[in-house]
Formats: C-alpha cells, structure tokens, sequence
C-alpha cells in the first residue's frame, strides 16, 4: 500500500472540503456583486436615517452597482445609522464623496447611492467614513440664510434714512421723540455696518457650506452631532431675524407716514409731538425695536454664533 | 483473582442475578454451567463491568471495577480476553483484521510484527488460511475461532469464553477444548468458561459453578461433582446425556 | 416509582439516555487516535458518498421549482427577475438544507442505526468495550463529527447544483436569460442567507447523527430491534429537522 492509497479517505474529505468552501466564497460573493478575484475596499458612513438600508443592500456609483453594503447598525455616540459597505478596488472615491440613500423600502429595493465628491481631489483612504447625504434642513437653511440677511440689511439702510429724516424735521431740541430717533439711528449704523462685516463672511461659510462637500466632511467627524444642531440653531436664527425685519419693517412704516402727514401739511409738527397717542405708538413700536437692535449691537455674537459655528467646519 | 460478591441484577423488574457469590481463582480454569436463560451471560458481562449490578460487588485482583473510573475500568478490561456467545465479530472488517485490531489499537507493533501475531493466533485456531475472508462468509464454528483468535491476541491474563463450543461439529470442538487447556496450562491463563456442554466442562474445567434460577446453586470441582447428589444439579448433568463416573462420547 | 407513572417519565428518560450519550461521546473527543480512522470512513460514507443523490434532488428542486414560480408569476406587472428572487433565496435558505437532511435523514440515519444496532444485538459493541476501548468514542463521535463537517459540504453543494440548473430551465424552458435570473437572485441577497444555511445544514448533520447513533446503539432485541431501530432512526430524524428548521429560524432570523 502506498502513502496516497492509505490516505485516500482524508485525500477525498480534504478535496470536498475545499472545494465546497470555495464555492461558498465564491458563490457568496457573485451573488454579492462583488468582484470574485479583485479585492474590496471597505468604507464607512453616518447616516442621519438609514431608510430600511440592510446588509448585502447594493451600493451604486452614478447608477452602477460597484458594491454592497456590510453591515448597518445604529451608532448610539453619534444618533445615526453608521453603515460600513464594501466597493470593488478599482474604483476610487475623490475625498468630498459622500453618500445617501435611494429606494423605497416598502419595495425592498433599498439602495446607498455614493455622490462622488470633485474628480480632481486625491481619492479617500480605505476604511474612511464619508459624510451622509446633507441633511435637506440644513442645505435649505443654509440658502435661506443670505436672502433674510439681505433683507435686513436693507431695511437697516431705509429705516436709517427715514430716521435721519424724521429727526431732521424735529428739530426741537430735547424733544424725546428725538433722542430717541437719534439713538435708534446710531443704533442701525452700527448694526448695518456690522452686518455688513459679517455678512461677507457668512455668506462665504455659506457658500461653502452649500457647495465644498469636502468641508463638511471634516466638519462630520469631529463635531458630528453639531451639524444637525447647526441646522437647527439656523433655523431659529432665522425665525429671530425674520422677527426683527418685521418689526423694523412696521417702524419704517409708520415713521414714513409720519413724515407723509407732515410733509402734506395735515396738522403740525408740534401737535404731533403733542399728540399723546401717536406719540406713544410711535414711541412703543421704537423703543421694541430699539431694544432688539441695541442687543443685536450689544451681543452680535449671540446671534451670529450659530452662523459662526458654521466656521469651525 | 475475581471475586463477585452477592451480585444482584434484574431487568424491567425481572431478578436476573440474585446474590451470586463467586471466586476465581488465578491460574484454574472455571466452568459456569446452566440451563439457557439462567443468567450465565449475564453474570459473565458483570464480571469486565459491561453490566452495573443492583447491589453487590465484582472485584478484580482486590479492585471493585464498579467503583473505579470508567478509563481506569478500561484499563482491568485489557487484561481480559472476551469470547462472546456468538463470536461477535466485526462485520465491517476481514478476518484478519479483526484479529489485527486489538493489536492495532492497544500496541506500537510494526505492521510485520502484527502480521506475524495474527497469523500465530489463526494457526492457534486451526484457521490459518482465512485472513482475508469477511465475517460473513464464515461459518458459525469458524467465526468463533477467529473471534477466539482476537481474544487471545494481546496475551489476556483472563480470558471469558461464552458457549465457546456450542453449535459446533465434535472435532472442532475438541480442538476449542484443548486450545483452553493449552492456554491454561502454557501461559497460566485463568480461564472462565461458560458453558452448558457438559464434555467440554469435564475436559477443561477445575472447577464448576452451577447457576440454577438466578442463583448460584452448587460450585465444587470436577471430583465434587462426581460425587455430588444434588438432585437438580444431576438432573441439569443428566439432560446433558452425561452420567457419573463415564464419561460419554460428544453429542451433536 | 408507581408503574402508572412509566408512561409520563419514559420522554425524560429517553431525553437523559440521549444526553448522557452524547456528553460521553464529547468527552471523549480528545481520544483522536481511536475514532481518527473511522471519522474519515465515515465522512466519506456520509458526505461523499451522497453527493450523487444530493446533487439530483437538488437539481431537481431547483428546477421544479423555477418552473413552479415561472407558471405562478405570469403577469405582465411581475417583472421576470423575480423568479431568480424567489429560487435563489429558497435554494440557499431552505430548499437546499432541508431536501439535503432529509435525504440523509434516509441515507445515513437509517444506515447507522442498523450498523450500530447490529454491532448492539451481535455483541459486537460489547465486544470493543471488552477490549477496553470506549465505544463511544470509536463508534458515536465519527459518525456525528462527520455529519457536522460534512452535511455543510452537501448543502454547499446542493445550492449550487440547486440554482444552477434553476439558470439552466430558466434558459431551457425559455422562462427568462440567465442575466435576469442572477439580476433577480442578487437584488434580495444577503451575505448571511448562505451562512445560516450553512449552520442549519451543521445543526441538521447533529441531529441526524446523533439521533441514529442514540436510536442504534441503544437497541434491544434482535434483529426485529434493528428493524425498529432503523425506522425510527430515519422518522426522528425528520421530524426533528424540521424541529430544528423552525428553531434556527426563530432564533437567528
Ligand atoms: N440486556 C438485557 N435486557 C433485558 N433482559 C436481559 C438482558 N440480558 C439478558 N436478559 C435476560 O436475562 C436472562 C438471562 O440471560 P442470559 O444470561 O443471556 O442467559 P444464558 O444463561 O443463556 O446466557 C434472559 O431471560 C434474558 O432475557
Ligand atoms: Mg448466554
């Protein structure tokens, strides 16, 4: 008897064992979409709502499947769906790519979908995360933002001119309604020309924001949670502003008209002065105003730190 | 030595064993003799511990085997050689390596060596030439010499024969008869034969327990039983077409 | 022990018997030497010998049932992928493992009990322990190690032959083109499907080896005990795949 005849039955054993573990690999594998010979390279993502998203779910590059997803669970430190999935080697991933979920999965077909960030950046690391899908709150936000801010801006501009002119025109001196306009103007020419300052950097962060996918990126991993509370925090800012340009709004309003009755002729400017409810309707409505911007001046910080946490990114 | 101490067993209720007591003796060769169904296998199985007895003791040169470890109970059972009742062969393996495999597993013999002992084995057994034949193409008488062969292969100091000429023609039984002699007295082996073959029992035997019932009713030697008058045990010796003081010629 | 109560204890002894067997049986698991030879004997006769019938009836199953769902799903408003969704998926989940246990449930579960029930009622058991060896680790541990390493192997094997003469009656029967097929059979993919096959099909080679061994080794009664034995080894066996296959599923699904 030969050594291979008395080894037969383990020789038989080892060979079925083999081969059924490569097909097993294998099999597991081309029913994967995975490259059978080619190596894959795994990455990481958060994602705000994975969306049904389940391991073996297929990842598309511009419509191609280029691999599958490995595993999905929710990331208690971050809030999120952290989602590792697998893509074949030979395709790269700029820095700036980003991921977000497409599919519904009432119909099962749940599928990531990466958005490649600009070709020309260097491709990102094996095993890197890449940032969810920009939460549509915040994208929205963030093209909001300019717009309310021109607004304000605008409205500091007109309302400093009607207050310059209305304070012209009563030239009384020590009258209250005065005082109080001269101060108000003062008030505004800070403001606008802090607004000014800022806006210019705002709206860089914004454009930013808006546009470099790869600044969010970084902005994903250190303070990960501080995006969604970013977008939120805008959110109110903007409610605040929108508030304060309303207000503003009213007050240029009425200290047109007043200037319309004067200029018309009807009644003079010292019984206006003297008329008790106009003057304390005009009074109220700029002391409130007054008292928004003189904070607004006081703390710019207050309402524009959200807009700076932004600038960390 | 052996030693069963008032061994009780039965199954489903039903008293098998009840209080055997029994001593064998190194070197002598004992017949358990009894009706079919009296227990006889049974108390042969208690003696290596494949049965558990309800109460008593069987022990082994001092050691109770039911009160040891399984791997140390293993150990006593390799100094047994085990005739079973019906060779109890293994059916998947040749002749040969039946007779092999003791060998095989319990030693560090080259292949040549184990060849050699086999064949010594089989020669014993008068059966040289069936090495490779398969347990089924065997006889009964021939299947229970191969068996023997492979009980006697690793040189036992006890060696158990159930029925070991039962159902076989007169000749080869006289060969089984002067094989258990032969070992007994060359290799001063202890010898248990179970048996209800009355010849065999007064060629081999020195001494002769009778399981009457369950119980262990007469045990005496050869001379004992000669002159014994216990009208059961002479009429178990009378079935057997035996009579006292002349030895009769072998029935089949 | 009143005898009325007989009846109520004999699953708990059965249960204990069984356990005792195998707990003995594991123990002796380092004793490699002794069973090293008949655990490749045996998972030659228990795997590779049944690779030929397992790789019919799952050929068979996996085209039945491709042209099942094909003449199920005739409707303009079902794409034609979806057959591929629902034979691989099954293949690989259940079909596969379960048409595998059953077939060894028959194959090798009858086989060994009447082995071991044979080697029972002609002493033959006996005989190995009268040696001195353990029986159990020469008889039960190769039989029920090579039917969890091997069972594996078939279910592997079968999934394969499964699906692809699924692809093969797909094309033959005109039904839908192999691209579609694998389209569909990937969509629902996941990578945990065949390794839960996989420790059913380990779990099934357990239950199938180990309840043939218990019902052979422990039979009474002469060759008409080899006959019960042997029946009773094969029914058990399924009836507790498919204990086992609802189990597994609750457990890991
Ligand atoms: N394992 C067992 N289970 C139940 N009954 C048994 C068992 N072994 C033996 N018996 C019974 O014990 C009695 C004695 O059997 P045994 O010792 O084989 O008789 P013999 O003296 O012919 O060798 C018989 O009635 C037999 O049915
Ligand atoms: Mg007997």
């Amino acid at each position: 008897m030969n050594a291979l005849m008395t080894y037969r039955n383990e020789l038989k054993v080892g060979v079925a064992l083999v081969v059924a573990a490569l097909i097993l690999f294998f099999g597991t594998r081309f029913l994967l979409n995975l490259p059978l010979f080619e190596r894959t390279i795994t990455y990481e993502t958060l994602l705000p709502d994975a969306g049904g998203l389940v391991d073996g779910s297929l990842v598309r590059l511009k419509g191609v499947v280029v691999g599958r997803v490995t595993e999905v669970h929710y990331d208690p430190q971050s809030g999120m769906a952290r989602v590792r999935f697998q893509i074949h080697g030979g395709v790269p991933l700029p820095e700036g790519s980003y991921t977000r979920i497409a599919g519904l999965a009432m119909f099962g077909n749940v599928e990531m979908e990466i958005v490649p960030g600009p070709a020309g950046n260097p491709p990102l690391k094996p095993g890197s995360r890449l940032p969810g899908h920009l939460d549509g709150g915040l994208a929205a936000v963030a093209e909001e933002v300019p717009a309310v801010l021109q607004r304000l801006n605008t409205l500091l501009e007109r309302f400093d001119m009607a207050a310059e002119a209305a304070a012209t025109q009563l030239s009384t001196p020590g009258s209250d309604l005065r005082l109080t306009l001269q101060a108000l103007r003062q008030s505004t020419q800070t403001l606008a020309t802090l607004l000014q300052r800022e806006q210019q950097h705002i709206t860089r962060t914004l454009e930013n924001l808006a546009i470099t996918s790869d600044q969010l990126r970084e902005a994903a991993s250190p303070t990960a949670d501080s995006l969604q509370a970013a977008a939120a925090q805008l959110r109110h800012l903007l409610r605040r502003l929108e508030a304060s340009t309303a207000s503003l709004e009213q007050a240029t309003a009425s200290l047109d008209r007043i200037l319309t009755h004067i200029a018309s002729g009807q009644g003079t400017l010292g019984r206006l002065i003297y008329d008790e409810t106009l003057y304390l309707k005009l009074d109220t409505t700029l002391t409130g105003l007054n008292r928004i911007l003189r904070d607004f001046e006081a703390n710019p910080g207050r309402y524009l730190r959200e807009l700076r946490l932004i600038d960390v990114f | 030595m052996i030693q069963v101490e008032h061994l009780y067993k039965s199954f489903d209720g039903r008293a098998v064993l009840v209080d055997v007591s029994l001593e064998i003796r190194d070197g002598e060769t004992l017949a358990i003799i009894g009706r079919s169904g009296s227990g006889k296998s049974v108390l042969m199985k208690h003696l290596i511990g494949l049965l558990k007895p309800d109460r008593g003791r069987v022990l082994v040169d001092g050691v109770d085997i039911n009160a040891i470890s399984y791997e140390a109970l293993r150990r006593i059972r390799r100094q047994f050689g085990v005739l079973f009742q019906g060779g109890a062969l293994f059916d998947s393996m040749n002749a040969f390596e039946n007779v092999a495999f003791p060998l095989r597993t319990f030693t560090n013999l080259s292949e040549a060596e184990i060849r050699r002992r086999v064949q010594e084995c089989l020669e014993l057994v008068q059966l040289p030439d069936v090495g490779p034949k398969m347990p089924d193409e065997l006889s009964g008488g021939m299947k229970k010499r191969v068996a023997l062969a492979r009980a006697i292969a690793l040189q036992p100091r006890y060696i158990i024969y159930d029925e070991p000429t039962t159902g076989l023609d007169p000749e080869t039984a006289n060969a089984i008869d002067e094989l258990i002699n032969d070992l007994n007295h060359r290799l001063n082996v202890t010898g248990i034969v179970v048996t209800h073959d009355m010849h065999s029992v007064l060629s081999v035997a020195d001494r002769v327990a009778f399981l009457y019932q369950g119980r262990m009713h007469w045990v005496g030697t050869i001379d004992a039983l000669h002159r014994s008058d216990d009208p059961i045990l002479l009429s178990f010796v009378k079935a057997s077409e035996y009579q006292i003081g002349q030895p009769i010629s072998r029935s089949t | 022990m009143p005898k009325s109560l007989t009846p109520f204890l004999q699953p708990f002894r059965t249960l204990g018997q069984y356990t005792l067997l195998l707990a003995h049986a594991f123990s002796a698991l380092g004793e490699f030497k002794t069973y090293r030879k008949n655990l490749f004997d045996q998972m030659v006769r228990i795997g590779i010998d049944s690779i030929p019938i397992v790789a019919m009836a799952s050929a068979f199953s996996g085209a039945v049932m491709t042209v099942q769902t094909a003449y199920q799903l005739v409707s303009p408003f079902i794409p034609k992928t979806v057959i591929g969704a629902v034979v691989a998926p099954s293949m690989i989940l259940e079909l596969a493992v379960v048409v595998t246990g059953f077939i060894l449930a028959g194959r090798v579960g009858a086989r060994i009990a009447a082995e071991l029930g044979t080697m029972r009622v002609t002493e033959q058991i006996d005989a190995l322990e009268a040696m001195g060896l353990n029986s159990v680790s020469y008889l039960v541990v190769p039989r029920v190690l090579a039917g969890m390493i091997m069972v594996p192997v078939l279910y592997v094997v079968a999934c394969f032959i499964g699906i692809a003469s699924g692809i093969l009656v797909a094309n033959l029967g005109g039904f839908l083109s192999t691209g579609e097929f694998l389209q569909g059979a990937r969509q629902f993919f996941k990578p945990f499907d065949p390794i839960f096959g996989v420790i059913k099909a380990f779990v099934f080679g357990f239950v199938i080896t180990s309840i043939s061994c218990y019902k052979g080794y422990f039979t009474q009664g002469g060759a008409e005990g080899v006959g019960r034995s042997t029946t009773q080894a094969a029914v058990l066996s399924c009836v507790y795949i498919l204990v086992a296959d609802l189990v597994l599923a609750v457990l890991l699904l």
